[in-house]
């Protein structure tokens, strides 16, 4: 079938050939919604999204595109309600019903798939894939009885296997579990006894691991599991103070920690307690953040900290767990000066310019409480309200997830 | 030995693009060296500043015959011609029979324009973006040309182009834009269709 195009001057009208390689570059740049739609165009089409090197190189390129969210929606009574994929740039809400995992929350997730359960039963625990569908149940347990159950999912490259490690609490102690997908059982993790009270919060799964925070006593730290050893770490955040450096640093004082700053008014800013290798001792400084969250962002694993009207990052940098330090990276003002009826979260770092954030404001009256997503630009100081229409008021958002094809049948 | 003031680099510049350009800079720089030692070896007794080197071309030919001239920094963003280069093949014409003149002579252009130093990331963007405002199929040869000279810069900008025109057709559009027969028999695509029904709502 020649096709004629009547703009082209060039003798040569026929369409050049270009080969799967190159579909596949293409495909990769599209958001997720996109590819599947694209599986109709032809059998090489199809064949090609389902083929694990297909997959792969989108989970590699998805670093540069805009994230998709699942969101699990709030609600007052205990009807089920389904997954949320929330398509931010096209301002679209998508249902995603799987009629297994009804009632579940998810909890983890790792290269697109989702680990989704209940906080207070051990069964059933599902991995799938929100985006194709598909799902796969884990071992049951048998405990009954149990409460302040999480779980996370991780993955190990070297054996190319997902890992799901669990927490919960039974009589008043805390116990560790995990499993690997295809295994029949779960394992029992001997952990420090001083972990059996921790509460413990969202994973994150990041340069293989899964890091939890958790908190004690008002204390935060980070449990960090190192999916292929399967060994434990903690990174912590102590509160009290004793000693701290009152020399004046520069604002970036790269990994070796940091001392005290002021700012402009001659405020004393405090960061946590970072812990400094190399002879510089150990600096122990005030602080009280009122909010930490952990996050990956762009590959990244970033502790945001709410202070006030101050939303300051820090990193976790180091290769391997042994060597991970806490480093302080940037700081923003937003301008707004955040208060238990007007709070946000951090969803993600789209660019060096641009933040998306996830505001939740009493509209009147506190019980009058709705949720929505911002662009936040920091040197501009500017924020930019998204209205997208479906996105129900009240909301929960998995930190962490990639839209990919993963199938966690095949694993 | 002389030292060289090295132009700053811009911030905000793309990864592929920052390297690119990191390359030119650290070419500017070995070619220095390397003449000063030339110098240094043939005791050249002027202290006065360095011979100016006349730039390195290379030559490529399209498939209707017609040559084009590059400059060998310009020519390094291709990994095929940086290794005719290294292998010293690059001193004759390169025939490149799978390229027309008229794309070969829009990738010189855009390799020249990507070796440039000093230009900043967004005039780069707005140039990139006229670059591939063109027709589907001068992009698809494009695509070809990047591909065959592995262009990665070249490649990622007009795979995006592609993909941005795909976001939102349909299926049937798709195969028209690319001139796909599909193979699917209606029920096959069908189910296809069933299992990403959600995709299509």
């Amino acid at each position: 079938m020649e096709k004629s195009d009547k703009r082209s001057n060039n003798s040569n009208v026929r369409i050049p050939y270009l080969s799967l390689e190159i579909i596949s570059e293409i495909l990769c740049k599209l958001p997720i919604d996109s590819i599947l739609r694209c599986r109709c165009v032809c059998k090489a089409w199809c064949y090609l999204t389902k083929n694990p090197t297909f997959i792969e190189q989108l989970l590699d390129s998805s670093v540069d595109k805009q994230p998709g969210l699942i969101l699990e929606p709030f609600c007052a009574d205990d009807s089920t309600q389904p997954f949320l994929l929330v398509d931010i740039e096209g301002r679209r809400v998508r249902q995603i019903h799987i009629d297994p995992l009804k009632g579940l929350r998810a909890m983890g997730t790792c290269r697109g798939l989702l680990c989704v359960g209940s906080p207070s039963a051990l069964d059933p625990v599902f991995v799938c894939n929100p985006i194709t569908r598909e799902y796969r149940r884990l071992p049951t347990s048998g405990e009954t009885d149990i409460g302040g159950h999480e779980v996370g999912l991780g993955f190990d490259p070297s054996a190319g296997k997902y890992k799901v490690l669990r927490t919960y609490v039974n009589e008043g102690r805390r116990f560790f579990e995990v499993t690997t997908l295809g295994e029949s059982s779960w394992r029992r993790l001997d952990v420090p006894d001083g972990w059996q009270a921790y509460f413990v919060y969202q994973p994150i799964f990041w340069n293989g691991a899964i890091h939890w925070r958790t908190s004690r006593k008002g204390r935060d730290f980070i449990i960090s599991f190192d999916v292929r050893h399967e060994k434990f770490r903690m990174i912590s955040f102590p509160k009290d103070v004793h000693d701290f450096d009152s020399r004046p640093h520069a604002k970036d004082v790269g990994q070796f920690g940091l001392g005290v700053r002021r700012n402009n008014n001659d405020q004393l800013l405090l960061p946590p307690e970072v812990f400094v290798p190399d002879g510089y001792g150990r600096l122990r400084l005030r602080i009280e953040p009122k909010e930490l969250e952990l996050l990956g962002f762009r590959r990244c694993l970033t502790i945001v900290e709410h202070h006030n009207e101050w939303m300051r990052l820090w990193e976790v940098t180091g290769d391997k767990l042994e060597d991970l330090s806490i480093s302080f990276w940037d700081e923003h003002d937003t301008h707004v000066r955040w208060n238990p009826y007007m709070t946000y979260a951090v969803i993600n770092r789209l660019s060096e310019e641009c933040y998306l954030l996830r505001v939740s404001a009493c509209y009147g009256n506190p019980f009058n409480r709705k949720m929505h997503f911002t662009y936040f630009f920091p040197k501009r100081v500017s924020y930019q309200p998204l209205d997208i229409p479906g996105l129900p008021p009240m909301f929960r958002t998995v930190r962490g997830y990639e839209p990919s094809l993963v199938s966690p049948e095949t694993v | 030995m002389r030292y060289l003031a090295l132009p700053l680099l811009s911030q905000n510049l793309t990864e592929s693009t920052a390297r690119a350009q990191t390359l030119s800079l650290y070419l500017q720089l070995s070619l220095q060296v390397s003449l000063s030692q030339r110098n240094e070896s043939t005791m050249s007794s002027s202290s006065s500043s360095l011979p100016s080197c006349p730039k390195k071309v290379v030559t490529l030919k399209s498939s209707e015959g017609e040559t084009f001239e590059i400059e060998e920094i310009a020519a390094l963003q291709s990994k095929t011609l940086e290794n005719m280069i290294d292998e010293n093949c690059a001193d004759t014409p390169i025939p490149l029979p799978n390229i027309k003149g008229k794309i070969l002579a829009k990738v010189v252009e855009y390799c020249n324009k990507h070796a440039e130093v000093g230009v900043d990331a967004e005039s780069l963007r707005a140039w990139d973006a006229e670059f591939v405002n063109v027709e589907n199929t001068t992009v698809f040869d494009y695509i070809l040309a990047a591909n065959f000279l592995e262009i990665p810069t070249l490649l990622d900008l007009t795979c995006q182009s592609v993909a941005d025109m795909i976001k939102g057709k349909t299926p049937a559009e798709i195969e028209k834009t690319f001139n796909i027969k599909s193979a699917f028999t209606p029920e096959e695509e069908e189910q296809v269709r069933r299992e990403n029904q959600w995709a299509f709502e």
